[in-house]
């Protein structure tokens, strides 16, 4: 199918693979175009971001893995079965704020369980297993109102993580947040990705964020959105602290900055990065 | 920054963003249809039952009571009731729902109070204001006022309190006087929610002066929509309901316009 | 300016001064209105036709309230209201719900159904009663159309203001239509319906009480209407009493409740 990636089908079987999407709104002005003709594959195991300038696409590209949009051009297949609504093995975490707040934690965490119809037993291990992951234990019986943006966020994550998905797909989770907590929670969810290996597609702003968690970063293009290049990141894992230092990461840092600035200027104007 | 991505990825939205004009004379349209519909409801029931006079005939009844004069006394008693007795729950509840709002601790003693005689039927003071002020336009807008004044402090003490704390604020720190903090703070900034007290205070004031004159009036719209049922006069009943509807719809829209619109603007 | 500074004070005071206790302030209103309004009443202040002192009306009310006569009065009146108000949250919740749903319908109908807050449906009593005949039924549906107003109302509003993530969350992991009423939107909705739900008691109260006030033959309303004609004022007095105190006990269990579910939900 997509040639030009030279996937070969038995690997597609544990993929997630893009053909040729696109997805056009109709709107009171016109038909607009968000995403155009993107194809790409994420490999069994592999943290994928995708960057690019505002309003480029990226979310809609997102919900289209998870099965909430449907494209209106190609399509998507995870494992070699076409997304025609949301599965069950792929789990999206938002900016926003999007935990219940009349329940806690746990039942927020077990929530995905809940729906699938798995016993409360069951559910509640596997939720207590999940907030210990993310670092949350004693706060089980807490409401999301007695705590920070970045726990809560961490909620939102154990409950995607809950439903051990094959496929966890995140739009920019740590937008609302802080940069210090931002930064904190990007190692939690890097030290939590490599304990349980599932495929990562993680839609962010932050340069430095990507090129830290992932394994590959997708650069989009302003609309309508193709993907421009895809940057390996060929920084050893795992990565501590100092990561950030290195002079690979620096390269790689501006190359993409480089890659980002000339789409955010065909969309703002010449120079407007400057002003 | 993403946020013209998320409206993207919310279609339903989209169709709302544009176009308002058209789709505004377009809901005037409906709304004109569903008025047009509920006279044909109207008209087929009185196809079926004796219980119903025809829309025709009810108009016509009213019409007659305009053409010979004699519903004007109602009819300025009843809107004279409800705009005395509007303004003088105005003047009183504004203020002191603006003081209660304002203080934490008049709140506190306050709003259970409010609250309370906001939910007792006022109407049940009526006689002691037949009392006071005898039978007659009085009693009415004092019943009015009564009706009306608890609705009016409630809903201004919920506006200014859901003021964005800054602006106080911003009102300190521009050292306004206490006049202009509130005629060019406050008062823009409350008044959607100005406009909802004002809206229910009139309905309201308008209802309670219809009940009180069923209970006792010397003239009155609903004295007259009694005097129809004692003598089993169908049509004029009809068309009084029609008219006293037709009262609260126009003043609502009005106001529901107005409100609407400030929502809008501030 | 006074707000903050009284608010810092009784912090830092703490207990300091029983005048600054809200609860100790609203007795102390209540009890001097009641010692002003006996002394009034005593001294000729307040002519007897008009008013009878407090602690005769006390008296009046603890001979009235044993009688067979008011426990039929009570009765009738608490099951018209309950029957009103389950009327009204059983038409009034799926009506908001539609709304909702449709938001052009919302859009087009809302003007009309705020419309009702103005409409006095009292004018219908004359033919709900040739209908259904002398007895409770209509008095039930003139006070469950006032109740439903404001539960579609706030129902329709606190749907709309449902952060729209919470659809996305719901639809991401595949939640079933039921799944997503019953598990999401109701929850979510919940501590914005209750307002709403308040309101609709607390009119079918007002609308049960006013329509046995003034056109019932029994009932709690009825009653204080009857002794106002029969010129008994400490009987009047005695059941104007009964209203308020069920009115403002109604008000202070929902509002109670209603802080425990926003308290619990938000």
């Amino acid at each position: 199918m997509s040639d030009v990636l030279g996937t070969s089908t038995t690997e597609q079987n544990n993929n997630v693979v893009f053909d040729r999407i696109g997805m056009t709104f109709q709107t009171d002005a016109g038909a607009t175009q968000a995403v155009a003709n993107v194809s790409g594959t994420i490999p069994d195991g592999k943290f994928v971001s995708v960057i690019g300038p505002s309003g480029c696409g990226k979310s809609t590209l997102l919900d289209m893995v998870g099965g909430i949009l449907k494209p209106t051009q190609g399509s998507v297949s995870i494992d070699g079965e076409l997304v025609t609504g949301p599965r069950r093995d792929t789990a999206m975490v938002f900016q926003e704020d999007s935990t219940l707040h009349w329940r806690s934690v746990l039942d927020n965490v077990a929530f995905g369980l809940e729906i699938q119809g798995v016993s409360k037993v069951d559910r509640n291990d596997r939720a207590r297993r999940m907030i210990d992951l993310v670092g949350l234990r004693g706060f089980e019986d807490h409401r999301p109102g007695q705590l920070s943006g970045g726990m809560k966020q961490r909620v939102a994550i154990a409950r995607a993580l809950a439903v051990e998905p094959r496929v966890l797909l995140m739009d920019e989770p740590f937008g609302a947040l802080d940069q210090q907590t931002r930064q904190f929670i990007g190692r939690e969810l890097l030290r939590i990705w490599e304990r349980t290996q599932n495929r990562v597609l993680f839609i962010t702003h932050d340069i430095q964020e990507a090129v830290y968690l992932s394994d590959e970063v997708w650069v989009m293009s302003a609309r309508p959105s193709i993907v421009k290049e895809i940057v390996n990141i060929d920084l050893p894992r795992p990565r501590p602290e100092g990561t950030h230092a290195l002079p690979r990461f620096r390269e790689l840092e501006e190359h993409l900055w480089n890659l980002v600035k000339v789409e955010a200027e065909k969309t703002l104007g010449p120079g407007a990065l400057l002003a | 920054m993403s946020t013209d991505v998320t409206i993207l990825a919310v279609p339903k939205n989209s169709d709302r963003s544009g176009g308002k004009k058209s789709s505004a004379l377009i809901d005037n349209v409906w709304r004109a249809v569903v008025l047009v519909a509920v006279f044909l409801i109207w008209g087929f029931l009185s196809a079926i039952s004796d219980l119903v006079s025809s829309p025709v005939a009810s108009f016509l009844a009213l019409a007659e009571a305009f053409a010979d004069g004699s519903i004007y006394r109602h009819l300025w008693s009843t809107l004279n009731a409800v705009v005395i007795g509007f303004l003088i729950a105005a003047v009183v509840g504004f203020p002191l729902g603006y003081y209660i709002g304002r203080s934490k601790f008049l709140g506190a003693v306050f709003d259970p109070i409010v609250a309370g005689a906001f939910a007792t039927p006022r109407v049940i003071f009526f006689p002691i204001l037949l009392q006071i002020f005898g039978v007659g336009v009085g009693a009415q807008a004092a019943m009015a006022a009564l009706a009306a004044v608890f609705p009016i402090m409630v809903s201004t003490a919920a506006g200014v309190r859901a003021i964005n704390p800054l602006l106080p604020k911003l009102a300190r720190s521009l050292s306004l006087n206490p006049l202009q903090t509130v005629t060019k703070i406050y008062i823009p900034a409350m008044a959607p929610s100005l406009m909802v007290g004002i809206r229910i205070g009139f309905s309201i004031a308008f209802i309670n002066v219809i009940i009180a004159e069923f209970f006792a009036a010397r003239a009155g719209l609903g004295l007259l929509a009694l005097r129809a049922y004692g003598q089993l006069d169908l049509p004029m009943m009809y068309g009084l309901i029609t008219l006293l509807t037709l009262i609260a719809l126009v003043g609502n829209l009005v106001l529901w316009a107005i409100e609407g619109h400030l929502r809008k603007t501030t | 300016m006074s707000t903050p500074q009284i608010a810092v004070k009784t912090k830092h005071l703490g207990a300091g001064s029983v005048w600054r206790r809200p609860t100790f302030v609203q007795w102390f209103i209540i009890v001097a209105l009641l010692v002003v309004l006996e002394a009034a009443t005593r001294t000729g202040l307040i002519v007897p036709t008009l008013m009878v002192p407090p602690s005769e009306i006390l008296t009046r009310l603890a001979s009235i309230v044993p009688t067979s006569e008011f426990a039929e009065d009570a009765t009738r009146t608490l099951t018209t209201i309950l029957f009103a108000f389950a009327i009204g949250v059983a038409v009034g919740i799926p009506l908001g719900v539609f709304l909702w749903r449709i938001p052009a319908a919302g859009r087009i109908l809302e003007p009309f159904i705020v419309t009702g807050y103005a409409m006095p449906t009292l004018l219908f009593y004359p033919i709900l009663l040739a209908v259904m005949g002398l007895n409770a039924g209509p008095i039930i549906l003139i006070a469950a159309t006032m109740s439903l107003i404001p539960i579609a109302l706030t129902t329709m509003i606190a749907l709309n203001s449902i952060k729209p993530i919470l659809h996305k969350l719901a639809n991401s992991v595949n939640a079933s239509p039921a799944q997503y009423y019953l598990k999401v939107l109701f929850p979510a909705a919940t501590p914005l319906v209750f307002p709403g739900i308040r309101l609709g008691f607390i009119y079918a109260v007002i609308g049960t009480i006013a329509m046995e006030f003034i056109l019932a033959a029994q009932g709690i309303g009825f009653r204080a209407g009857l002794y106002y004609r029969e010129l008994n004022v400490s009987d009047m007095w005695a059941y104007i009493v009964v209203v308020v105190v069920v009115s403002v006990v109604v008000n202070g269990v929902l509002t109670w409740l209603e802080k425990r579910i926003r308290r619990d939900m938000l």
